[in-house]
């Protein structure tokens, strides 16, 4: 018998569960269509992402210092070849692998699953590999990255890992510029979800890596680690650094710091010798610091150029402390307190300045802050502002102590006495450069801010010519061309005091007068035979401000001399 | 059934000629001529674009493998011309090294300069100090 209430409940039930359908149907492909699209396509696709050619590292001079070759790396999978087929399949891998049938057969039995056969070999042995058609082998394309000047500039161009990304020096800081954007292509997978390359789609073309060009000029780098490995095999000092730098815009024309490495043989450096020692090692200057306190003086008109400054007694008292001179002097003039280096003279002149006077000037030189040159791990160097001084430390200041500097450090504050009273911070990278050499980002100078008046650095620039017509700074003349720069010898600082017997060696100058175009910066770490910087730094720097002013051509000045 | 006196014949049936058969035929022939151009003016430039793209492919290879080589050598020149090695290889290239006093310059006025060989006066060494100079 018909009964009209279940029918009804009948309908309704199916009306709901049609109803439970269409919304679930409405969920699945209008809502979530998104989501079932891409899970699908995950499912379904593989990504794979190709690696562009990383960029090359290139001097001002055009040499290549760092490049990338192609390499395959031959891989097998023993569970994709037919086990009656491996010794047939070794025979042939063998002499494409340059090893030998055993060898390759040997392998082929040791591993269980997907093993790299042999690494780094000739792009040809890809095509090699491809005309076997043996399933389970195959070739995947690699880089090396190549430094063809060895050693040379090793810690500027820093190297790469076995990834190729970039670990330490400018391959590291620049290692997004110089990697590119790999591409990125989309692959079907077959059953067992490895890609089939049949539908092989562009998703993301990429970009290769930009070419760096440096300011760094190859002969001259040269230059500087040559002289500083005769420095070190002259003195025994542990370690010595150099910098010679443009002081019109802050290019740095070399680089050095010893002992180096070879970032194309890692394996044979020490780990300790991997650092760039002119960005990474903040030491105390020693007098080499005086004309900065000179500068302040005399920027603050607390000090006339032409003034005689009381060095008499061999020594001076402040607070408990009496800190000797190296002879009794009387009244020197300021160029002599400089060329004499004298303690006393530059001590009384740094109590004449107000304690925030004297830090403004240290801090508008740059000390105390990073330089930002284009490396990583470049040290601030120490140096506290007034509040934490004592009552020696203006005296302490006035010696180059209690303040610790990197060799750029120096040569960007004697390039600022150098070029006129400004400002100019180091840079190694001139510009970058796509793979057919045009720029991409173009150099563009920044001009200095100006921390001296340029009558006072022209004032201060003549002392620093009497430091080496007349003073310490004896060894580091050139014969032909006007030097000016200035020793500072200082106590290696070691766990809040002076551990004895351990020096630093500086010579900072620049020539030639009257208008210098390159400044240089010496630091000789730990010397031990003499650890004065008029024995030990000062000739070191005037045999390459010779060498250097043979390469860039500077034209002799009439009337100067030795 | 044999019928005295009677003797089938078909002589009075004369075959009716069609007469369109060279017309099929021309139209054939004219057809086929039409076929054969229309397949010759679509699959020539294929097959011309295919055999481009070929040498195209053997090219690009080629120019890969030229590219990899001149790489290869563009690296070996720079390691094999680095100042470093050229110093090592002076004495054998017969080559010295250059000292600054045997340097001379063309002055504006068009004149050699020598910059003076003054020897290098020794400085005067100081007493030893804690602080530094």
């Amino acid at each position: 018998m018909f009964n009209v209430s279940r029918m009804r409940w009948i309908v309704l039930v199916a009306f709901a569960w049609a109803a439970v359908v269409v919304v679930r149907l409405v969920q699945i492909q209008l809502v979530g269509h998104r989501t079932w699209e891409s899970e699908s396509a995950r499912q379904r696709e593989h990504v794979l992402e190709v690696e562009e050619p990383r960029g090359d590292i290139v001097s001002r001079d055009r040499r290549l210092l760092a490049g990338s070759l192609e390499r395959v790396t031959v891989y097998a999978n023993p569970r994709k070849i037919p086990r009656e087929a491996w010794n047939s399949v070794a025979s042939r891998l063998a002499p494409l692998v340059s090893q030998t049938a055993a060898g390759v057969l040997d392998q082929l039995r040791e591993h269980d699953g997907f093993f790299y056969l042999a690494k780094d070999l000739d792009p040809q042995v890809s095509d090699e590999v491809a005309k076997l058609r043996q399933r389970g082998v195959g070739t995947l394309r690699t880089e090396r990255r190549v430094y063809p000047h060895g050693a040379l500039a090793g810690a500027v161009v820093g190297y790469v890992n076995g990834d190729g990304a970039g670990q330490a020096g400018l391959e590291a800081s620049y290692d997004r510029t110089l990697r590119g954007v790999p591409s990125v292509y989309r692959v079907l997978r077959d059953g067992k979800t490895s890609p089939t390359f049949l539908d092989l789609r562009l998703e993301t073309e990429g970009r290769p890596g930009q070419s760096l060009v440096l300011s760094l000029d190859c002969r001259i780098q040269h230059v500087v680690e040559e002289e500083l490995a005769r420095t070190i095999a002259e003195t025994g000092a542990k370690a010595a650094s150099a910098v010679v730098m443009d002081p019109a815009d802050g290019e740095l024309l070399a680089v050095g710091s010893l002992p180096s490495y070879d970032p194309g043989h890692l394996g044979q450096s020490a780990p300790e010798d991997r650092r760039n020692r002119a960005a990474e090692d903040a030491l105390e200057p020693g007098s080499a610091f005086k004309p900065i306190v000179v500068a302040a003086a005399m920027s603050f008109g607390v000090l006339d150029a032409s003034e005689m400054v009381d060095c008499s007694g061999g020594g001076v008292q402040i607070a408990n402390a009496f800190i000797h001179d190296h002879a009794r002097y009387g009244l020197l003039p300021v160029r002599e307190v400089l060329a004499k280096s004298s303690n006393v003279g530059a001590i009384r002149i740094a109590y004449r300045l107000a304690p925030g006077q004297l830090d403004e000037t240290i801090r508008a030189f740059g000390f105390g802050q990073q330089t930002n040159v284009e490396l990583p791990g470049e040290a601030r160097g120490i140096y506290r502002g007034p509040q934490s001084w004592s009552a020696l430390s203006r005296a302490g200041l006035a010696l180059g102590e209690e303040i610790s500097t990197t060799p750029l450090q120096v040569a960007q504050a004697y390039a600022a006495i150098a070029n006129g009273g400004r400002v100019v911070h180091p840079r190694l990278v001139l510009e970058t450069q796509d793979r057919s050499g045009r720029p991409v980002t173009p150099y563009k100078p920044q001009p200095g801010a100006h921390v001296l008046s340029a009558e006072v650095a022209a004032h201060l620039a003549a002392m620093l010519e009497a430091v080496v017509e007349e003073g310490t700074g004896r060894l580091a003349a050139v014969p032909g061309y006007r030097v000016a720069g200035k020793t500072g010898t200082a106590q290696r600082a070691h766990s809040g005091g002076y551990t004895g017997g351990r020096h630093v060696a500086w010579f900072a100058g620049f020539l030639s007068m009257p208008s210098p175009s390159v400044v240089i910066v010496v630091c000789v770490d730990e010397p031990t035979s003499n650890y004065w910087a008029a024995d030990v730094a000062a000739p070191a720097f005037g045999r390459i401000a010779a060498r250097v002013a043979t390469l860039l051509g500077l034209q002799p000045v009439a009337g100067a001399s030795a | 059934m044999k019928v005295g006196g009677y003797r089938p014949a078909n002589s009075w049936l004369r075959r009716q000629l069609d007469t369109r058969w060279r017309r099929w035929l021309v139209v054939c022939f004219a057809g086929a001529v039409v076929v054969s151009v229309l397949m010759t003016a679509f699959i020539a430039p294929r097959q011309a674009t295919l055999r481009m793209r070929y040498e195209i492919a053997q090219t690009t290879h080629s120019v890969d493998r030229l590219e990899r080589e001149q790489r290869r050598l563009l690296l070996e020149r720079e390691s094999l011309s680095s100042p470093n090695v050229l110093t090592a290889d002076l004495g054998t290239l017969g080559l010295a090294p250059i000292e600054p006093g045997s340097v001379a310059f063309l002055s504006q006025s068009g004149d050699l300069v020598f910059p003076a060989p003054t020897p290098t006066p020794q400085p005067a060494r100081p007493r030893a100090s804690r602080r530094g100079r």
